[in-house]
């Protein structure tokens, strides 16, 4: 028992929990924002301008960029009915890269190519910046095709690697920008939720007892649901009722607001909302990771026999790892 | 032990290896994001291999299909793709056109996608990867397209989205009742990993390829792209009273064929008589958050209707139609029965 099952360690699992629940919130709201001001588009448009620009197309007419996005492997990926600047892709396969590449710079060459093709075809090209690359690439290639394809796709990746950066700079900003809305219009005070938590034991164990199932849930009876089966292409993973666990904590009450005209109530508050802010703009993967842990250390003190039953017994064996997507934007 | 008990306990021993094979298949999120909510796919299809001729008809993998594999630079996966009632007179130019590809050649092809785990792979699959030429009309895949709606610029959506029968002698394939194959699928596990650019789905080897049984409808329907979406409840033929699963599954139409034509005109509260095929809701996949272990999500793609089923709960089910023998008969056919 000791620490290990202690009013300390519930305490801390109670306001990981409440960061946790937060955290999903500000990144479901984060990847809303995203998505419907199309910055991780942006940010891949900006890449491959970048990496492409300064260069003359072969035909004189179109610069070599506007004959990339042009491309039937690029156009066809554009999301039809939007704005020609919101309609660009999010996310590009280094091999579709390399592929548009190699068969604008051999144009003149239809159907299937060698190395001697494509590096006449690269030769060919007005003197540019791409050209130069290009160049640079096919020379470490030892005369194979496959090898430039690979090199320009790596070419690429690094390009996607800076942008990736970017994007993470730019939704940092706005994470935190949304964590901090998120803690005021909730009142996510931390110094008072921790008070809360250290002296309402209701209030505490219930949340223990959420996190606990959430923990579980994680480890195999997620459920994702239709809220309204009128809506059959709006599925929900349930959520609501952790959030409702919330309530005690969270919101703003009439004493609250009375307390508003007090100046002495205001660096605590504005303590714990700046508490609240850093933590959530940590991510909910960070908070998740951390309340598995502390979840494992409080189950730790117990009895094997009270330990949860292995959840696939009976099941087939537990899947491996999966490996991520190459990312390209 | 002789060498009939020897084979007999490799072949159990085969079958359990196989059933047990888990592989992991990782999508762009980009990818899943046009695929959830769409009922098809169009592709420029590399064909590499293909059947002469259809599936004979019967049971299981005798469904009447005929298989091609190949590869596509919008799918970047180990794929088939597969055209229903393939030996009906209506296919025959479709058919036709495949037999007469090169290895090689790319044909347009548009139809549903279906993400199954039936065939996996000893590895992971990852979209993106380079992809092997196939040696046979039938590799390891777990992504495919099935059926196909329009082959070459041929549109055999109304013709082959049918019930499955011999065009010579009219006898009809035999899927699974409901209650075997759903709750086959209810018993599936997977591991969902969602990121900001990818999701990879693990699980276990899948099957019951087609499953026949009533639907009706628990919400209203949705148009997704290029098809129709409606939340349902299954039944068994031989039980109309209790659903054969605890909540609706998503069933899928395809715009201007006849399952769509025919829950267009379904009156509310009243029932289809179907043929459906599961594939990944990736929908459902999607709205993971993070890591994940969950049973599997799936929905049901609806490739035919049966014209004499239509009933309300409240008619006896018997009195329109006799589940025995579970047969399925054609609602057209285009040669003699």
């Amino acid at each position: 028992m000791g620490l290990l099952n202690s009013t300390v360690l519930e305490w801390a699992i109670g306001i990981v929990f409440v960061y946790l629940l937060l955290a999903i919130v500000c990144t479901t709201i984060n990847e809303w924002v995203a998505g419907a001001t199309g910055v991780r588009s942006k940010t891949l448009k900006q890449a491959i301008d970048q990496l492409l620009d300064q260069q003359k197309g072969s035909d004189d007419t179109k610069s070599f960029l506007d004959q990339f996005w042009e491309h039937p492997l690029i156009s066809g990926m554009k999301t039809p009915g939007k704005a020609p600047s919101a309609a660009h892709p999010s996310y590009l396969q280094a091999r579709t890269f390399a592929t548009a590449v190699i068969d604008l710079a051999t144009k003149d060459k239809p159907g299937s190519i060698s190395f001697a093709d494509l590096e006449t075809g690269v030769k060919d090209l007005p003197d540019g910046d791409v050209k130069k690359a290009l160049l640079a690439l096919i020379q470490n290639a030892s005369g194979e095709l496959d090898v430039a394809q690979k090199n320009i796709e790596n070419w690429f990746n690094d390009t996607m690697d800076r942008a990736s950066g970017w994007y993470k700079r730019k939704t940092q900003f706005a994470t935190i920008v949304i964590a901090a809305l998120l803690t005021i219009v909730t009142n996510a005070d931390t110094v008072r939720i921790g008070h809360i938590l250290w002296t309402n034991n209701t209030v505490r164990s219930m949340l223990v007892e959420k996190a606990k199932a959430h923990t579980e849930a994680s480890a195999g009876t997620t459920q994702v649901t239709y809220p309204d089966k009128n809506k059959p292409l709006s599925p929900f993973k349930a959520k609501q009722d952790e959030l409702d666990a919330l309530k005690p904590l969270l919101g703003w009450a009439g004493e609250d607001l009375k307390d508003l005209s007090d100046w002495r109530v205001w660096p605590p508050r504005l303590l714990g909302w700046l508490l609240s802010t850093a933590a959530i703009s940590l991510g909910a993967p960070f908070w998740f990771d951390l309340l598995n842990k502390m979840m494992n250390l409080r189950n730790a003190g117990k009895r094997p026999d009270d330990s949860p039953k292995k959840q696939n017994s009976g099941n087939p064996p537990a899947p491996q790892a999966p490996v991520p997507v190459k990312a390209g934007g | 032990m002789t060498l009939r008990k020897t084979a007999s306990l490799l072949s159990v021993l085969v079958l359990l290896v196989s059933t047990l094979q888990a592989e992991t298949l990782n999508l762009s999120l980009d990818f899943v994001n046009r695929c959830k909510n769409s009922a098809t796919v169009s592709i420029q299809f590399e064909l590499d291999a293909h059947l002469s001729s259809p599936h004979k008809i019967g049971r299981s993998g005798d469904d009447g299909d005929v298989h091609m594999a190949g590869r596509a630079p919008e799918v970047q996966l180990p794929m088939v793709a597969e055209i229903m009632n393939a030996g009906l007179d209506a296919e025959s130019t479709s058919v036709n056109l495949m037999n007469g590809t090169q290895s090689g050649q790319t044909v347009p092809v548009t139809g549903v996608w279906r993400i199954w785990f039936e065939h996996p792979s000893p590895g992971d699959q990852t979209q993106g990867d380079p992809v092997d030429v196939p040696a046979n009309s039938n590799p390891d895949h777990v992504f495919e397209i099935h059926p196909i709606t329009n082959f070459d610029g041929q549109d055999i959506a109304d013709s082959s989205l049918i019930p499955i029968a011999d065009p010579n002698d009219g006898h009809s394939y035999q899927a699974y009742p409901a209650s075997v194959a759903f709750a086959a699928y209810e018993k599936l596990q997977a591991s969902v990993n969602v990121t900001d650019t990818s999701i990879s789905i693990t699980a276990n080897k899948a099957g019951y390829n087609y499953t026949e049984f009533m639907l009706e409808p628990a919400g209203q329907s949705a148009p997704g792209d290029n098809g129709v979406f409606v939340l349902a409840n299954v039944y068994d033929l031989s039980d109309p009273e209790n659903p054969v699963t605890a909540t609706p599954h998503r069933m899928v139409f395809v715009d201007n064929t006849e399952p769509a034509k025919q829950l267009q005109n379904l009156p509310a509260g009243q029932r289809l008589h179907v043929l459906g095929i599961p594939r990944v809701n990736l929908a459902e996949a999607a709205a993971v958050s993070g890591s994940t272990d969950m049973a599997l999500p799936y929905e049901i793609i609806v490739v035919a209707v049966f014209s004499d089923t239509v009933f309300a709960p409240s008619t006896p089910v018997n009195a329109m139609h006799q589940p025995e023998p579970r047969t399925s008969r054609p609602r057209k056919t285009t040669k003699k029965q």
